[in-house]
């Protein structure tokens, strides 16, 4: 009741703003009401308003169009509320303008409110603590009505000696005033035995934050214990590191010191040979010439000419020496000490549930929770296990793969989430510093998640989350993985033997390489297959159609992280860098597929071409995702002509769907485009933040999403993918995150979220799904593609930001050949990239421009059943096929 | 300046009494129709913490017709060409005499928080903005500390 004429005044300001017209920002003259229910004047401002050429008006407002009547704007009708507002208030607007403002309405509160003060009469000064006194608003307000009735107390009406009550400010008489005031002693009296019985609460708490302490301290002492264990642990797995390069460089010291003296000694032979050929010359020629022959002495001479050549080259120096193998000690400097600088992580945690989850030491209450946390670059997969945020509404089969990850992760993920560490014996045997150590066991693991997920296709039919389906299958896949893994721990001591064997036979690889080379950028492919050891190891999953064979017996052993390659200075011929890749830190597994049979390093200039900037067919305004069908037809979202245009495999014109608009069919801004395995074409409609789903014939089927950022909802969604099994991958790139749906919409999952480390995106721009299931983002504004299990599980990540061979600069596309290769479209470098399903660089083209095999910010990617690459190159508003 | 409309009056004076944060806009001395504007970057944009200077004049036909506004300070935006010209609607065809100085301040204050490459004027900056854009921010938050502070 306070508050009723500050109201009032309040409105009445908001009111004369409603009086104002909003062309001339006076009060109305003659309002005239358009049809749109807006109100002007109608002078000057509807006038000047109307467009006399279509006799139409445009309302300021709203901008509707209206017709204007034959007689002009005048027989638009009187806004007559607006009128009767404009007659009543003038005189009384005009009178308070020197007053408070809205005096007029005040007044008749008073009135009220005294009335009702005088209702409550006796009870109202003291019904409560902090009540309030309506009477001395109305007196405070009205100066005068309380000069008035001074003579009078305000409660008893009683003429009697008055005085002012200290609590309410008010006038009464002595009677009043005591009964007043033992009404708030009694009040006081009642508070202060609340507030005893209060105390015990906050002394409750003292001791309680005595206890949190205690545990505070115990727990950050066994963190730290935790922390000197693993780093001891690490030191240790250093040290044997050392050891096993040591007896490496042995190993090469021994086979190159047994080559040279080889060397040696058939040189000493030779020495010997032409000795005795010297020595028997000089005796026959000595012997003068009685049984030589003619023909004998001419091979004599010629036998002489020879010699003479071999010692010559021995005088000049440049005597043939067996091939000759450099050593040298190669590792990335800063990158130990990176991931060393930014291991472990002390991870407070306010969140109860999540704490509880963590470690069991946690106690309740916002105290903080030590645990440690790998950040290693390589493999920060881990914190997606502990870090709460990312762990949030996870369906059936992301948990189960979960619970593997740390069954499978061994003492590793255990000694991270635990307090208490299993130290594992075997663990110094396998000897392989953290970050490829881990980062296998995730690859490892990956490869139960293709079989669990072929079993869940080949049985389930591999729709939905199917959680509990699943489980059974889970469990005996890990229970698998755990023999597995116990068998390559056995045999993990003798696990180096190969790299030695072959550095001691280099011959084989010499062979190979002259042969299947024949320029530098393969050469480099062709070397990592000298390695046997390599692909055994991961031929399972790279290309699993391809060798299933040799993967039937290749168990999983636990890999060195340096991959031991030795340079072979072949006498300077093709070999540029000789010694230069010598040891080296191989990022990921090397790859069973040694050559595409799309053959990537042959392209470089487009086959076809076409598209120009415009909107009739054929022509575009940026194109944007293409996607080819399985009858090999080629669809490109033709951006911002808002429609897709669909093309044969060689460029002729089929069809085009689509327009703009928000309704069913209709796009704004379109980006991603996808063909799942049904032939529905997935279509991201980018500023309608949606996905519309078009049947085989280009007929709408259904539209899912809306702007926001919770599950199911997105923000400019720009790449679309589909697997095998109809899932749908679509990049929500302002909100960093993927998110899964069914292919009737239904969200399935999402992963990911704004940041820089591993699993974490900036503005993800397309997605593509491998063969074997693993999801490839375009991790645009990390430079890098980073690539996932299909339950989202971070797996590895290759490029870093650069122009050089498999770096990259906003990474846009991403397309995938049967085989595994990824084509990525590195737009920030206007060029291809095309990478071994490991990461592993291929092979490159493109350059800056708009000539053949040029681009200007190329966008999408796809490729052709015959292994042609589609590429829209965006800004020359074309579509090159390589 | 004899005629000089009511209206223009009324919005100077409001203009003066509640000002916009991050806003000013002080008519000429010599001509009222004449402000010098300034604009403070949005937060969280390329152009935050940047004090961008503008004119803005009142045609005669104000307010049936627009405002012109013009960047006085060099920006990259891909909406504002190199002369300071700026591509909005309600400074062209979606004008409406309902608009006021104080709007269209506020719509240019949240055209640098919200770069439209897809409607460009600078069209280099557009496609540069639509090719890369987190090298375009950057280049933009360059311009700004270059020019704007």
């Amino acid at each position: 009741m306070e508050e009723d004429p500050q109201e009032l005044s309040y409105s009445s300001e908001h009111i004369e703003q409603l009086l104002q017209c909003a062309i001339c920002l006076d009060r109305f003259k003659q309002p005239k009401l358009l049809p749109c229910q807006h109100t002007f004047c109608e002078t000057p401002c509807l006038e000047n308003l109307v467009n006399f050429l279509s006799r139409s008006i445009k309302c300021p407002e709203c901008r509707a169009e209206h017709r204007v009547p034959y007689q002009g704007v005048s027989s638009f009708p009187n806004n007559l509320t607006i009128r009767n507002f404009l007659e009543i208030p003038t005189k009384r607007i005009r009178r308070t303008s020197g007053g408070s403002g809205g005096d007029g309405a005040g007044g008749s509160t008073v009135a009220s409110g005294s009335t009702s003060a005088a209702g409550g009469s006796g009870g109202a000064c003291a019904s409560s603590v902090g009540g309030q006194y309506i009477n001395a608003v109305a007196q405070d307000r009205e100066p005068p009505t309380a000069a008035a009735s001074r003579s009078g107390c305000t409660i008893c009406t009683r003429e009697t000696t008055l005085s002012r009550c200290a609590h309410c400010d008010q006038v009464v008489c002595d009677a009043c005033k005591r009964s007043h005031m033992d009404h708030i002693k009694l009040d006081v009296a009642r508070l202060v035995g609340q507030i005893r019985r209060g105390i015990p609460h906050m002394s409750d708490a003292v001791n309680h934050m005595e206890i949190k302490i205690e545990a505070l301290r115990q727990r950050s002492e066994s963190g730290k214990a935790e922390i000197t264990e693993i780093i001891e642990k690490y030191i240790a797995e250093l040290r044997s590191r050392q050891r096993l390069l040591h007896s490496e460089v042995e190993m090469f010291l021994l086979g190159e010191v047994r080559a040279l003296r080889m060397h040696q000694e058939n040189l000493e032979v030779e020495m010997a040979s032409i000795a005795s050929f010297c020595d028997t010359n000089e005796s026959t020629l000595s012997r003068s010439q009685q049984n030589t022959s003619d023909e004998g002495i001419v091979e004599d001479k010629k036998q002489c000419v020879e010699y003479m050549e071999l010692l010559r080259s021995y005088e000049l120096g440049n005597y043939p020496l067996p091939r000759e193998r450099s050593l040298q000690f190669y590792m990335e400097e800063n990158r130990l000490s990176n991931v060393i600088a930014g291991f472990g992580e002390i991870v407070t945690n306010n969140s109860q549930s999540t704490s509880e989850s963590q470690s069991s030491a946690s106690s309740r209450d916002s105290s903080p929770v030590v645990s440690l946390t790998n950040v290693v670059t390589t493999t920060p997969s881990l914190t997606t296990t502990t870090t709460p945020s990312t762990s949030t509404a996870n369906s059936g089969p992301m948990n189960t793969d979960r619970a593997l990850a740390l069954i499978r992760g061994g003492h590793h993920l255990s000694a991270f989430t635990t307090p208490s560490p299993a130290p594992d014996s075997d663990s110094e045997a396998r000897s392989s510093p953290l970050p490829r150590r881990t980062l296998q066991e995730r690859r490892r693991g990956h490869m139960s998640d293709t079989r669990i997920a072929g079993l869940m296709a080949g049985g389930g039919g591999g729709g939905g989350s199917g959680g509990g389906s699943s489980s059974p299958r889970t469990s005996t896949a890990s229970a698998l993985r755990e023999r597995r893994l116990n068998r390559s721990l056995s045999t993990g001591a003798s696990l180096f033997t190969p790299v030695s064997s072959l550095t001691n036979q280099p011959s084989t690889s010499i062979q190979e390489e002259p042969s299947a080379s024949p320029s530098p950028r393969p050469r480099r492919a062709e070397r990592s297959n000298t390695f046997s050891r390599e692909e055994s190891n991961t031929a399972s999953e790279v290309v699993p159609q391809t060798s299933r064979v040799s993967s039937a017996d290749a168990r999983p052993r636990a890999r060195p992280p340096v991959r031991f390659d030795v340079g072979l200075d072949d006498n300077g011929d093709q070999n540029e860098l000789p010694g230069l890749e010598l040891l080296s830190f191989s990022d990921n597994e090397s790859c069973v597929v040694t050559t595409a049979t799309n053959n990537y390093q042959d392209k470089g200039r487009a086959i076809i071409r076409f598209g120009q900037r415009g909107t009739d067919f054929m022509q575009f305004t940026w194109p944007r995702g293409v996607a080819t069908t399985r009858e090999n037809n080629i669809l490109v979202a033709d951006s911002s002509n808002h429609r897709v245009q669909v093309f044969d495999s060689v460029g002729k014109f089929v069809k085009v769907f689509g327009s703009y608009g928000q309704g069913e069919g209709e796009f704004d801004c379109l980006s991603g485009i996808a063909v799942n395995s049904f032939g529905q074409v997935i279509i991201s409609d980018r500023y309608n933040h949606r996905i519309q789903v078009y049947n085989r014939h280009c007929e709408f089927e259904l539209a899912f999403g809306t702007e926001g950022s919770d599950q199911g909802q997105m923000l400019n969604p720009w790449g679309v993918a589909c697997d095998n099994m109809g899932f749908i991958y679509v990049c929500d790139k302002e909100n960093h995150r993927v998110q899964v749906f069914q292919t009737n919409g239904r969200f399935v999952r999402m992963f990911g979220a704004l940041g820089h480390r591993s699993g974490l995106f900036e503005n993800p721009h397309f997605v593509a799904i491998s063969p074997d299931n693993k999801i490839f983002v375009s991790d645009s504004s990390n430079h890098r593609v980073q690539v996932f299990s299909m339950y989202g599980d971070f797996l590895f990540a290759f490029g870093c930001p650069g122009t050089m061979e498999g770096q990259m600069r906003f990474p846009k596309g991403i397309a995938i050949d049967d085989q595994g290769f990824v084509v990525v479209a590195d737009s920030g470098n206007n060029r291809v990239q095309v990478f071994r399903g490991n990461g592993r660089f291929y092979c490159m083209f493109g350059s800056y421009g708009s000539d053949n095999g040029q681009f200007k910010g190329i966008e999408g990617v796809a490729i052709l059943g015959n292994g042609n690459i589609i590429i829209s190159d965006r800004e020359n508003h074309r579509i090159q096929i390589f | 300046m004899a005629g000089l409309p009511r209206r223009i009056i009324k919005e100077t004076q409001r203009l003066m009494q509640e000002p916009v944060s991050g806003i000013t806009a002080l008519p000429d001395e010599n001509n009222a129709r004449y402000f010098h504007v300034t604009v403070i970057g949005p937060k969280e944009s390329p152009y935050e913490n940047g004090t961008f200077k503008l004119e803005l004049f009142l045609p005669e036909e104000y307010p049936m017709s627009a405002p012109k506004v013009r960047f006085l300070t060099k920006i990259y935006h891909p909406n504002i060409d190199k002369l300071g010209r700026i591509c909005l609607d309600i400074l062209k065809d979606k004008w409406s005499p309902a608009l006021q100085i104080r709007t269209v301040l506020l719509s240019i204050q949240a055209l640098l928080s919200a770069p439209n490459p897809d409607d460009p004027l600078a069209n280099e900056v557009a496609d540069a903005w639509k090719s890369d854009e987190s090298q375009a921010i950057e280049t933009a938050k360059a311009w700004t500390q270059k020019h704007a502070i």
